[in-house]
């Protein structure tokens, strides 16, 4: 074997063994509230809004509030950082971090406004 | 039916008629290639009057057309009118179209015997396209005759000078990668398995230039407006071009080794067909609504799926299907690579550059990957920089390895007796960068094979500028990609970053810098903008970073400052502002009054009252009126009197906006409401700001300005060699 293969194989492997680390450890499922509280690792919930009782302090920056999944089932989040301006108007919130001690501490937030563009755009591909 | 329309159904006749026509001229019917070119320009002449027709109903406000309500308004300043043709999806396939077709224009001038087939497979996503258009296309109107008064916009994140080049720029790019594939096709069809490199070499240069180009714009534009402090996000739409553009220059460099030495001539076969293949497979991704939930862009599912997915599948069958049928036709390379030599390294580079568009395609395809085994999930981005960290070490050593090795044999020792200056100075800047606090060996390592590739081009690029320009060129795009490299390792690891909350009027320190949030002011154009005075040891300047409101996505814009320093820069961005006073938030109403805010006219009406034991209730009844129509709002403060903690509830206006109690002033009865589009609160305020830096961020722009200057000049020697080999012609 010459040299430009074994260089060749060793790039593949090298690639194939970090492409397939990194892929687990950077893998974020989207998963339901019950298996979001079994779970121990990084996850994503998605829901809405469960209620208006949230509470938000922008000098700490802080939130905590609840999400309501399509199931009806409800889950308390906490996060810890810059607040998404436009919180209160979000139609789904989907949150990325860690389920421990009764309540989701979220890493980062995600907030999905009511975007009347992609409505419209919905409905002119359905109604056409 | 409308004119826009007729012009997509002639678009897609012609279409048809030139592809059989192309067809019967690639079997060698002369008389076929002058209905084909006829049918050929017909096509784009009706594209070019869709293309007009769709800024003519944009410019003239037809809202009665779905696609000028859904991406205009009267409000848009007019130069970002035009703009809105490619703001939605429907718009992107009139500019595809026309963009692939022009292109073929210029293929078509070129006589040559591949270029009639190539014309039949440029022409076949053609057809594709114009049966999108005909379909999906921006000339649909709204059913029962409505038009509405106004449209709803550009997206504001969209009305910036660069992000309105951006788009048609990219799309060049992303579409001129049909010219390779069908140029490849072609020399399957005809047996011509070396004669279409000096062909093809001109196209892939291009396309590698053109992308680029729309790489950075749309880098310029994320680190200039977006405010999250990069220039590249691993978002899906970036993934989506990158990929193909990987690709591409991994034909590129196995295109020059092919003319050179006669070998990897199936494997150009192959990523010629693969580039195309990876564009469609992008655009299927992005434009599927598959990645819907994963990522802030809005993909709407057009209802093109199936059709998405046969126009990928039809182009991968004939692709791999022409590429299998000639497999044992091609013959073997004419001389084998050698194993230490320019041409096996570039091949190594090529490996490189594969492994690195198999990585992030896997990232991107991550919703798909994991639905197989589970609930579909997705890789945080921090996936791409890792897989693509280890690689770009192996890319930086290659890049300067290959230049320095001679074609087919090299001496080890003369290598290293080359060598050894570029090794030394990459020595010389890895210890420097070891004293400026780079410790991770991951970025040092990165940084090492980096300045050993910018050592080792600028001596080859010296060298081949006095032999001539033409083979200083390439040298220089290297010279302009380790740059790039260096610029990217350092200001994406070495920034510092804070966050820090500013209440007006009081100064606060942040990374070394003394800020004052002095207050809001508005600009001509009546967004706001937070004066920010910065006391930096480099110098005192006024941050100016933009926040204001915006009806059209019902939140806030935000835009960072950038103060630029030949060593880096000094980023704010704006997070968030919050008044430290509710009551000053609103606007103030009297019973009865009415007030126009933003686009909506309010009248308070008068308070419904329930007093409970333990809450009271105030609900404040309003009618607003809002495009052309009069809705009830019923905005409700609930305070709790044990706690006396309140508690706002909102109601919606029709388009999205929520009307909001601030504040109640029982003895007047006067209510202050919180609505989309009201004066920022004037005093009192805090404002949330990141502040960061951007160590030799300079880099970046310069490395990418070197390299398209080499890519374009590039196509400019790759032009002029096809016309010497072949002087008669074109």
């Amino acid at each position: 074997m010459n040299l430009k293969v074994i260089l060749a194989l060793g790039l593949m492997a090298v690639a194939l063994v970090i492409g397939v680390t990194s892929f687990n450890k950077t893998v974020t499922p989207y998963i339901s509230f019950a298996e979001a509280r079994r779970s121990s690792g990084l996850v994503q919930v998605n829901g809405v809004l469960a209620d208006k009782q949230y509470v938000m302090k922008q000098e700490q920056q802080y939130l905590s509030f609840r999400i309501k999944d399509d199931r009806g089932e409800v889950l308390p989040v906490e996060y810890h950082g810059v607040i998404p301006g436009n919180f209160d108007q979000a139609t789904s919130i989907v949150a990325i971090g860690r389920y421990h001690d009764g309540k989701f501490t979220a890493e980062q937030l995600l907030v999905k406004c009511p975007s009347k563009y992609q409505a419209e755009a919905e409905k002119a591909g359905r109604s056409s | 039916m409308s004119l826009g329309q007729v012009f997509c159904w002639i678009a897609f006749f012609a279409a048809l008629a030139a592809g059989l026509s192309f067809m019967a001229a690639a079997g060698g019917r002369e008389g076929a290639w002058r209905p084909a070119r006829i049918a050929y320009r017909v096509q784009w002449v009706a594209l070019l009057g869709a293309t007009a027709f769709l800024w003519y109903i944009l410019f003239t406000h037809q809202f009665q057309y779905q696609y000028v309500a859904s991406y205009s308004s009267r409000a848009m300043p007019s130069r970002y009118v035009y703009a809105a043709f490619w703001g939605g999806q429907e718009g992107t396939f009139v500019l595809w179209a026309l963009i692939t077709c022009s292109l073929g224009l210029v293929l078509m001038r070129l006589k040559h015997a591949l270029t009639a087939p190539a014309m039949f497979f440029l022409n076949l996503p053609l057809v594709m396209l114009s049966l999108v258009t005909v379909m999906r296309g921006p000339f649909l109107l709204f059913p029962g005759g409505r038009i509405p008064l106004d449209g709803q916009g550009l997206n504001p994140l969209l009305q910036d000078p660069w992000m309105t080049i951006h788009p048609p720029v990219l799309f060049t790019g992303f579409s001129s990668l049909v010219a390779p594939f069908a140029i490849a096709m072609a020399a399957l069809v005809k047996r011509d398995y070396d004669g279409w490199v000096k062909v093809v070499l001109p196209w892939s240069v291009f396309s590698l230039g053109i992308l680029a180009t729309g790489f950075i714009m749309g880098g310029v534009w994320a680190y200039k407006v977006l405010g999250w402090g990069g220039y590249w996000g691993w978002d899906p739409v970036e993934n989506g071009s990158f990929i193909p553009w990987l690709s591409n220059i991994a034909l590129v460099h196995g295109l020059l080794v092919q003319r050179v030495t006669g070998s990897l001539r199936r494997t150009n076969f192959f990523l010629a067909i693969t580039s195309y293949v990876l564009v469609l497979y992008a655009s299927f991704l992005t434009r599927s609504g598959v990645l819907a939930d994963f990522s802030v862009h809005s993909f709407v599912n057009l209802g093109l799926n199936g059709f998405l997915l046969s126009f990928l599948f039809l182009v991968m069958t004939v692709g791999y299907g022409g590429l299998l049928i000639r497999l044992r036709d091609i013959p073997g390379p004419a001389q084998p690579l050698g194993n230490f030599s320019r041409e096996s390294m570039m091949w190594l580079g090529q490996l490189v550059f594969m492994l690195m568009c198999a990585l992030v395609a896997v990232g991107m395809s991550a919703p798909l990957i994991t639905r197989l085994f589970g609930p579909p999930s997705n890789v945080q981005t921090s996936y791409y920089n890792l897989v693509n960290a280890p690689l770009a070490i192996a890319m930086g050593l290659l890049l300067g390895i290959a230049p320095l090795m001679r074609w087919r044999k090299q001496e080890a020792k003369a290598f290293l007796m080359a060598a050894l200056p570029a090794v030394v100075a990459a020595l010389v800047l890895a210890l420097a960068a070891a004293a400026l606090g780079v410790r991770d060996p991951i970025p040092m390592a990165v940084l090492f094979g980096a300045a050993f590739a910018l050592a080792a081009n600028t001596i080859v690029t010296v060298r081949g500028f006095r032999a001539g320009w033409k083979h200083g060129i390439a040298y220089l795009g290297h010279l302009g990609a380790a740059t790039l490299l260096i610029g990217i390792i350092a200001s994406s690891n070495y920034g510092r970053s804070v966050q820090v909350q500013l209440p007006e009027g009081q100064e606060r320190a942040a990374l070394g810098y003394r800020l004052r949030f002095e207050g809001m002011r508005q600009d001509r154009e009546g967004k706001d903008h937070a004066m920010i005075a910065v006391n930096a040891p480099e110098r005192r300047f006024e941050a100016l970073p933009y926040m204001f409101w915006s009806e059209f996505n019902q939140g806030y814009m935000k835009k960072p400052h950038i103060e630029r320093f030949v060593t880096h820069d000094i980023y704010i961005s704006p997070l968030d502002m919050a008044g430290a006073d509710p009551s000053a938030r609103g606007v103030w109403f009297e019973k009865g009054e009415t007030k126009q805010i933003g686009q909506a006219k309010y009248t308070f009406v008068d308070f419904d009252r329930q007093m409970g034991s333990e809450l009271v209730r105030v609900a404040a009844r309003m009618r607003v009126e809002i495009g052309g129509r009069t809705v009830p709002v019923r905005p409700v403060l609930e305070m709790n009197m044990k706690s006396g903690i309140p508690n706002s509830i909102p109601d919606y206006l029709p388009g999205g906006g929520s009307v909001q109690i601030a504040s109640v002033d029982p003895n007047t009865g006067r209510v202050a409401l919180e609505v989309p589009g009201m004066p920022r609160a004037q005093s009192g305020s805090i404002l949330a700001v990141e502040v960061s830096t951007k160590p030799l961020i300079n880099l970046v722009w310069l490395g990418a300005i070197v390299m398209l200057a080499s890519a374009f000049m590039s196509v400019l020697r790759r032009v002029l060699d096809l016309k010497r080999t072949a002087p008669a012609q074109a």
